[in-house]
């Protein structure tokens, strides 16, 4: 059988972690990706063409496990999919495509649709640019997305979907001052994705800016055809969203930043705040009133939570288990400005090797005079025995982890994927309030009388 | 009797446990997955000889394959691993089993064990040249690690689209190693009935890991029990068993490598979801010659007693049995009455959307408490549902029938015309969205409280109180219907035909 050579895979490096065979692998494929960025963006239709059990395993098992979060309105069960059987395997796929995305057109209220393909499509070439090209005179755009399972993870599903919703999308328009794009937030393999962007989306505004986000808000094709006049796109992640905002900044010149973690607390969300000002050359006045407000509040609630922090938590140690924006995030938060001793922190994103230094350096310059164990692993099973030999009190990672904390009688809290375990709508440890809601959740585990 | 004229109908074939895999339902039962219409005629059809039409959808929703229905929940299987040969994502669905699991209180006899899960991550690679150096990868990771005494090999769209030459490999590694290697054959296309998974799990466990017996144990009775038999059930049936002096084996999920070797051994092998359990069934007694009976499931006093009275045929505890009727009843009847009298549900309706076991059960237990049974919905029509449908209909009358494969777009179809007061399904489907209630359905999977059983003659009771509850509270379903949009337009209630998208 011939694979088809799709542009947007054909460049990809071939990861370490792509010849070995993985424990319970903390992400899941290219299409859950396509299908989490898709399903969030308002009145978008996604049609899956795939295998009828790519719904159950994208649409409802890995949501279950990223917060719990619900189908919303076009979402689980309800989505649109071709259910490939043999007789597509072998005969190909492309009749009962089109066949699904005219029903689908119309059965279901949308402003827009998108095709995202699972393996089977990949494998036995269907051209969906081809079946998708026969929708173009519908009153409604027809999108598609290579999002085959077996060319990535969830986090190529995510880059894959933006970079397709820009090229078949977005046109050239003119660039609107102060508007920015925000990146790098991947719904359920981030629990927090919904509440991340929000309070993004508040610090943002709060010092005077338009703010595109596409998913989790109300803004819908809209949202998705504005983001080619925004004037700089903000990546909230070392590595996360740096695909589409490059291609942003090919297609349309327009520039872009990368924050290397979530901003947790008052000191990197300040840091955050200045960088991004610095590259809209925003007046300083502004800011530094902005900041002294929202650090003066911050830091009036971190004094409230002192006493019992330094009753129960000082140089506690923690672990730390999670993505790289925020297993980093939480531990500068927890390291610098809350007293806490992090012991080890595995990275479990797989990011890729060009920006593992960066993300070593943002936790080797702790404030504090503490160094943390770092691991990137994906492998559920490596990175267990890590955690056996490592020292904790407090460990914040996904629900896997908690068993064996549980045993030990450690705290626990889910902080990353999966957390089937938590109901996560607008949770989230982000911006200068960030720090004492991650301090309140998992405190509350364990502080007692004394 | 209608029913025996049934059985007469359909031919089981025999199980032949020297193919790789089981054939799929759709060739080996005539199964569908559409349809639509009163179960009078539904009977009336497939008593005067005329088979089931299949029917492809023009237009369809996420559903299951044969790996997501049944496959990955087989991570029970204790001291074993399972391998999900195929790209990351396929591997999703087995991660929330497994902490379903390990949250069963210790005190609920949770057997302690780990369980294991590898993905042969099939990357981009692999698919260019072939999955199988990640297979034996997999397989040799798995020993290495977890030590196992079987490791389950489940296939995926990906490794079957290549052509893995699974049965290859296996026989190729088993010599130097000590855990029975179990291929399950569940290509996610092999079949539109992911129901033949059931089958193709059951297959794999008697071809490559039970063993000849070398005694009988007349105390053994195995249990089919799918996931959807709670742990709530299984120490409720338990209690019963031990009183009768008999040993429950709930085969496959949870049971232990070494429990699975000699399931060949036992007195009888009891039926919990005829759908789920009886090729197993079927396969043990063709290849060992452990009798089994079909049906009924243990679900409700009168299916109880006769699920109860059957297993003392094959055990010689008739005496027994017979006092933990009396025994259970003596205790059960008296606060059942009391709750049917103050039942306040009477003349409302139903609309039953569950597996085949519930989708049999529910709707007589409705019509005992003076419910109206709108509508019952299962994944699809085999001969085993339509045996039980006919006892259904001689004891309640007529209702609708609906075979969806999910298809939310069709119950919603049908929710919106008969507005029953209450539903019973899976929820990610939206369908709670409306003016009645919702009777929450899976959940008792991962609830541990004792009140979750719903099987033997207990559970009777708890599945009254949920379905009271029920009744009393639609607001978050009717908060949503009012305030949040509908996925589908207009037009799709305003015609008549459900199957509009089936007929091509």
């Amino acid at each position: 059988m011939s694979l088809r050579s799709a542009e947007n895979t054909s460049n990809k490096i071939e990861k370490e972690t792509d010849s070995k065979c993985l424990e319970s692998p903390k992400y899941t494929c290219a299409l859950g990706g396509a299908l989490a960025v898709i399903t969030n963006i308002d009145r978008f239709v996604p049609i899956i063409h795939a295998g009828a059990g790519c719904g159950t395993n994208q649409m409802l098992s890995f949501r279950s496990g990223g917060g719990n979060q619900g189908i919303g309105y076009i979402n689980g069960m309800i989505t649109p999919s071709s259910n490939l059987s043999e007789k597509e395997v072998v005969f190909g796929g492309e009749e009962r495509l089109a066949q699904q995305i005219r029903a689908t057109i119309d059965l279901m209220d949308g402003d827009a649709f998108m095709v995202a393909n699972g393996c089977i499509a990949g494998m036995i070439g269907d051209d969906i640019e081809a079946v998708v090209r026969g929708f173009t005179e519908e009153e409604v755009p027809v999108a598609y997305v290579n999002s085959s399972g077996f060319a990535g993870n969830t986090y190529l599903g995510y880059e894959e979907t933006l970079k397709s919703l820009i090229n078949q999308l977005t046109k050239e328009q003119d660039i609107v001052k102060g508007r920015v794009n925000v990146f790098g937030f991947v719904p359920y393999q981030d629990i927090f994705w919904r509440g991340n962007l929000s309070k993004i989306g508040n610090i943002l505004r709060g010092i005077g800016l338009d703010v595109t986000q596409v998913i989790g808000d109300f803004s819908g094709l809209e949202g998705v055809r504005r983001m080619s006049s925004a004037e700089l796109t903000i990546v909230v992640s070392p590595w996360v969203g740096l695909g589409p905002a490059k291609l942003l900044e090919e297609k349309y010149g327009i520039p872009y930043l990368s924050f290397p973690n979530l901003p947790v607390g008052p000191q990197d969300t300040t840091e955050f705040v200045r960088l991004v000002s610095k590259a809209l050359k925003l007046p300083a006045r502004r800011i530094n009133k902005y900041v002294q407000q929202q650090e003066r509040q911050a830091y009036y609630e971190l004094d409230i939570a002192g006493d019992v922090c330094a009753q129960f938590s000082t140089s506690l140690p923690i672990a730390a288990v999670a993505d790289s924006a925020t297993a980093v995030g939480v531990v500068r938060f927890l390291a610098n400005e809350a007293g806490f001793t992090p012991t080890i922190v595995v990275i479990n994103d797989d990011p890729p090797e060009e920006v593992r230094e960066t993300i070593l350096s943002r936790l080797n310059d702790l404030r504090a005079n503490v160094k943390p164990k770092v691991i990137f692993e994906v492998d559920n099973y490596e990175l267990n025995k890590h955690l056996a030999t490592a020292y904790y009190r407090v460990i914040l990672a996904s629900s896997q982890e908690r068993f064996a904390a549980q045993e030990e009688n450690q705290i626990h809290l889910s902080i990353s994927y999966p957390a089937f375990e938590r109901l996560v709508v607008n949770d989230t440890y982000a911006g200068y309030g960030g720090g004492i809601a991650l301090l309140e959740d998992f405190m509350t585990k364990f502080i007692m009388p004394y | 009797m209608k029913e025996v004229l049934l059985m007469a109908k359909f031919e089981y074939k025999k199980v032949n446990i020297d193919n790789d895999t089981s054939p799929k339902r759709e060739d080996s039962m005539g199964s569908i997955k559409a349809y639509s219409g009163k179960v009078s005629e539904l009977l009336d059809k497939v008593n005067t000889g005329n088979p089931l039409e299949w029917h492809n959808r023009s237009f369809e929703q996420a559903s299951q394959c044969l790996l997501t229905q049944t496959v990955n929940r087989i991570l029970t299987i204790r001291d074993s691993a399972l391998i999900i040969h195929g790209p990351v994502g396929c591997a999703q669905g087995s991660y929330g089993y497994r902490e379903i699991y390990r949250n069963v209180p210790i005190q609920l006899q949770r057997p302690n064990f780990q369980l294991n899960i590898i993905s042969s991550n099939l990357t981009e690679q692999d698919i260019v040249f072939g999955g199988e150096k990640k297979l034996r990868q997999a397989i040799e990771t798995s020993v290495q690690r977890y030590n196992p005494k079987s490791i389950v090999i489940a296939t995926s769209c990906a490794s079957g689209v290549m052509g893995d030459d699974i049965e290859g490999i296996v026989e190729s590694m088993q010599p130097d190693i000590e855990a029975r290697l179990i291929p399950i054959h569940c290509e996610g296309f092999r079949s539109q009935i992911s129901q033949s998974a059931f089958d193709a799990t059951a297959h794999a466990i008697v071809k490559y890991l039970v063993k000849p017996p070398k005694k009988k144990q007349k105390d053994l009775v195995n249990i089919i029990a799918p996931f959807s038999v709670t742990w709530a059930d299984r120490v409720e049936l338990t209690r019963l068993f031990t009183k009768i002096g008999l040993r429950p084996r709930f085969i496959p999920d949870f049971a232990s490598t070494e429990e699975l070797f000699e399931i060949s051994e036992a007195a009888v092998t009891a039926p919990t979801c005829p759908s789920y359990g009886f090729y197993l069934q079927n396969a043990l007694y063709e290849k060992f010659g452990v009798p089994f009976f079909r049906e009924p499931a243990p679900l409700g006093i009168e299916y109880t007693e006769i699920w109860f009275r059957n297993i003392a045929k094959y055990t010689g505890k008739e005496k027994e049995v017979e006092q933990l009727i009396k025994e259970e009843k003596a205790q059960v009847l008296p606060q059942l009455e009391e709750f049917k009298k103050t039942f306040k549900g009477k003349d409302s309706s139903i609309f039953v959307s569950a597996g085949q076991a519930r989708a049999v059960f529910i709707p007589k237990f409705a019509a005992e408490l003076g419910m109206n049974v709108a509508a019952v919905n299962t994944l699809e029509l085999d001969p085993f549902i339509m045996e039980e449908l006919q006892s259904v209909y001689e004891q309640i009358g007529d209702f609708e029938v609906h075979a969806s494969d999910v298809q939310p777009f069709e119950q919603s179809h049908m929710l919106n015309r008969m507005k029953p007061d209450l539903y019973t399904g899976c929820p990610f489907m939206g369908l709670y969205k409306r003016d009645g209630s919702h009777v929450r359905n899976h959940s008792f999977r991962s609830d541990f409280s004792i009140q979750s059983n719903q099987f033997a003659f207990k559970g009777l009771l708890n599945y009254g109180f949920i379905i009271q509850r029920a009744l009393n509270n639609p607001s978050l379903n009717k908060t949503l219907h009012e305030k949040r949009p509908a996925p589908y337009k207009k037009w799709w209630y305003e015609q008549d035909d459900i199957l509009a998208y089936a007929r091509q």
